[in-house]
């Protein structure tokens, strides 16, 4: 319990410091995503098994799964899958994920909030997604913005995904460019799926499906800061909005909270919704939960 | 109260402070969060619902708070101190006797209680008073307060004296009208005093007991009783099947029934028949012949008109009806003297024949309509007997022979009250429940 009194400028500076806008990959991250990819490469295997000649399309390894969309060959829908989950998806063959995916990122201030911090845990699944894709032989471009301008790099052998989690670690949640403004990057229409990581606070869902027509596969994940999602407050708050520097003092519990956690699930279910109607795989999650709760759902494991 | 360990309170600025500090104006916590708009919209929809509070500190808290305040108090070892230092059992006296006139207007109970509350009030101070008497339910006051006498006269007076004996011991203090004639070793005794009564007191087989007090105290004197059974005098204006009831009556009875003329100057045979025996105005009965034993039923004028029949309802509001038939109005005639007083009892051979209160019925005329015979027989042969009852109101001649100066002897004091009451374990108990209970709260 904290009284009142003290230094106000000794505990802003106390409370900014809990804030962590960087991102760092310990050894034993590093590890969890070698496991992880690992299981998720021995899953692959299991499924494709010896079936490959007859259901894996003429031979050719397959090395993903997304959502059945009207139009796709038949005989790569994954019925085993079907029969388990009763949702449709379609198995992603190397020749087709080898085409280019596109890791968007969002490095934006609002992505510093928390600790640890939200672009951490964009991160984490970002250099999951770069992982697997390197090793399925797909080309794959990391899209993150810099000093409000698109920073976009490609990744292209399975040797440079220590540069690219070097790349990742050199991140740093600033600026106002969310994922609004990476989504015009041009490169990103040479790409077949793309892979949207962030806050979404500055985008709405419509606009990040404004060209879902170009792209064959589309995943989003979403992350919010545990203060975010209204829990453990109480008394009052003084509100920053990192991006625009807006302040706003409020009380954080009774009905005001109520309110907000209120208007917070309203907005989570838009997102869930449109997603849905798009056939877009979306998750929404806590920034200080395991990577790898959200990148089982990103991947479409179902469950670990 | 008082503290054993008053140093101990300084620890008080404790708590204190500590609620100070939770009510003091506090800046709010500064974070950052990507989702203003939400809580803006949130606090904008929440003000304009009139839901917008002050901040105020959590519950745990308070109640933590209150422990510690009364565990800094407990430090301090409090007693509390006792109000009174004594209790007194003081054991009433509320037979007729104590109902006669001392002689200054006030009735002995009165003066008894009076001099009873003064006694303890000069000599023990403030203490508390259990107040026993029969027949009503104990009362407890301060020596400061009124005793509840007033309550006493309302009701009707008690049959039986007091258990005096069983509380011959120290903080005892017995109120009656003299002093007892038993050795009396620890209680108190108050005595009312006040001059003998002269008048009738009881009537025997052999006659009448009568006090006359005298130069040497007074005696009792035993007077022949009256001839005859006695007399039921029936006015012409009752209503005639009431008269015709009477008749009966008086026969069953043995009474000598005589019809008064209704002249309507006032002055017929019932009207000047009233029983020269009764004190109904408390000035003792003058020399003379005892008047003979009357029930004297009569018409009165202005007097509620029968309502169907079955009811009577006297002058003085006692109500017959054919299923219950007799009742005395609460308090009719407590205090009073006369009321007391006029009581006498015929005997017969083995039981009580007759008796004569005030020997008065008082009908109201009007149109008896017929009614079921025996009902009404045995309603108003209630009636009458109701009248004729023995009373425990009567004041026997021992009553009536109380006389002498007034006591007020205090003999052996009660155990004193604690002075002071021990609130450590209590406060204690206090502190640890409040702990627990913010502990729970906090979780």
């Amino acid at each position: 319990m904290k009284f009142g009194g003290g230094s106000g400028r000794a505990r802003a500076d106390r409370d900014a410091a809990e804030d962590r806008g960087t991102v760092r990959f310990t050894p034993a991250l590093r590890r969890r995503l070698e496991h992880f990819t690992a299981r998720l490469e021995l899953l692959r295997r299991r499924r494709e098994g010896a079936g490959n000649a007859t259901l894996g399309g003429g031979g050719q390894e397959w090395i993903d799964l997304r959502p059945y969309r009207a139009g796709d060959d038949l005989r790569d829908l994954d019925w085993a899958l079907l029969a388990r989950s009763d949702r449709p998806f379609v198995r992603v063959h190397e020749r087709e994920a080898a085409e280019r995916w596109a890791i968007v990122l969002d490095t934006s201030a609002s992505m510093g909030v928390g600790a640890p911090g939200k672009l951490q845990a964009a991160a984490e699944v970002a250099a999951a997604w770069l992982a697997v894709g390197l090793r399925a032989g797909a080309e794959v471009e990391l899209v993150w913005g810099e000093q409000e301008r698109v920073r976009a790099r490609r990744f292209v052998r399975r040797t440079e995904l220590s540069e690219a989690l070097e790349t990742l670690e050199s991140l740093v949640a600033e600026g106002a460019l969310g994922v609004g403004g990476l989504l015009a990057e041009p490169r990103l229409f040479e790409c077949g799926r793309h892979v949207v990581l962030g806050d979404l606070l500055d985008v709405e869902p419509e606009r990040l499906f404004a060209h879902r027509h170009r792209v064959q596969d589309m995943v989003v994940g979403q992350w919010l800061a545990p203060r975010e999602w209204g829990s453990g407050l109480d008394g009052a708050r003084r509100w920053r909005d990192p991006e625009s520097g807006e302040e706003l003092e409020t009380r954080t519990d009774g009905e005001v909270l109520a309110r907000y956690e209120a208007a917070l699930a309203r907005e989570l279910e838009r997102w869930r919704s449109v997603c849905g109607r798009h056939r877009v795989r979306y998750g929404c999650f806590d920034a200080s939960a395991p990577f790898e709760d959200a990148a089982h759902e990103l991947f479409g494991l179902g469950g670990r | 109260m008082e503290f054993g360990f008053v140093s101990a309170l300084v620890l008080v600025v404790v708590p204190l402070g500590l609620l100070a500090l939770a009510f003091a104006p506090r800046r709010p916590r500064r974070q950052t969060t990507g989702t203003l708009a939400l809580w803006r919209r949130a606090a904008r929809d929440a003000t304009a619902s009139g839901s917008r509070r002050r901040w105020r500190p959590p519950l745990w808290l308070l109640v933590a708070v209150a422990g510690l305040f009364a565990w800094v108090v407990a430090l301090a070892q409090p007693r509390a101190l006792a109000d009174d230092r004594e209790e007194w059992l003081v054991l009433v006296d509320r037979r007729p006797r104590m109902l006669l006139p001392t002689g200054d207007g006030r009735t002995r109970l009165e003066a008894a209680v009076e001099r009873a509350v003064e006694l303890l009030r000069d000599e023990r101070g403030g203490v508390r008073i259990r107040w026993s008497t029969p027949g009503l339910p104990d009362r407890v006051t301060r020596s400061s307060a009124p005793p509840p006498v007033r309550e006493w006269l309302a009701a009707p007076p008690a049959a039986r004296a007091p258990a005096f004996a069983a509380h011959d011991e120290p903080g005892a203090l017995w109120v009656l009208a003299r002093e007892p004639l038993e050795q009396v070793t620890d209680a108190s005794v108050v005595t009312s005093g006040g001059p003998a009564v002269p008048g009738f007191a009881a009537a025997g087989a052999d006659g009448w007991s009568w006090w006359e007090p005298g130069a040497d105290g007074g005696a009792l004197e035993l007077r022949p009783a009256p001839e005859g059974a006695g007399t039921l005098v029936v006015d012409a204006a009752a209503p005639r099947v009431l008269r015709a009831f009477a008749e009966v009556y008086a026969g069953v009875r043995g009474l000598a029934l005589v019809e008064a003329a209704d002249d309507g100057t006032g002055d017929a045979e019932p009207r000047d028949a009233e029983p020269r025996n009764a004190e109904v105005r408390g000035a003792g009965l003058a020399d003379g012949e005892p008047g003979a034993i009357r029930l004297v039923i009569e018409a009165v004028a202005g007097g509620a008109p029968l309502a169907d029949g079955s009811r009577v309802e006297t002058e003085d509001g006692a109500v017959a009806t054919v299923s219950a038939a007799f009742a005395l109005p609460p308090g009719r005639g407590a205090g009073r003297v006369g009321a007391l007083a006029p009581r006498a009892t015929a005997t017969g051979a083995d039981a009580v024949v007759l008796t004569v209160g005030d020997g008065r019925v008082r009908v109201a005329p009007g149109a008896w309509e017929p009614l079921d015979d025996a009902s009404f027989a045995a309603a108003l042969g209630a009636l009458f007997d109701g009248v004729l009852a023995p009373d425990p109101r009567v004041v026997p001649a021992a009553g009536r022979a109380d006389q002498g100066e007034p006591v007020a002897r205090l003999r052996s004091l009660p155990d004193p009250l604690p002075v002071a009451f021990d609130l450590r374990t209590p406060l204690a108990l206090v502190a640890a429940a409040c702990f627990a209970l913010a502990g729970v709260l906090r979780r």
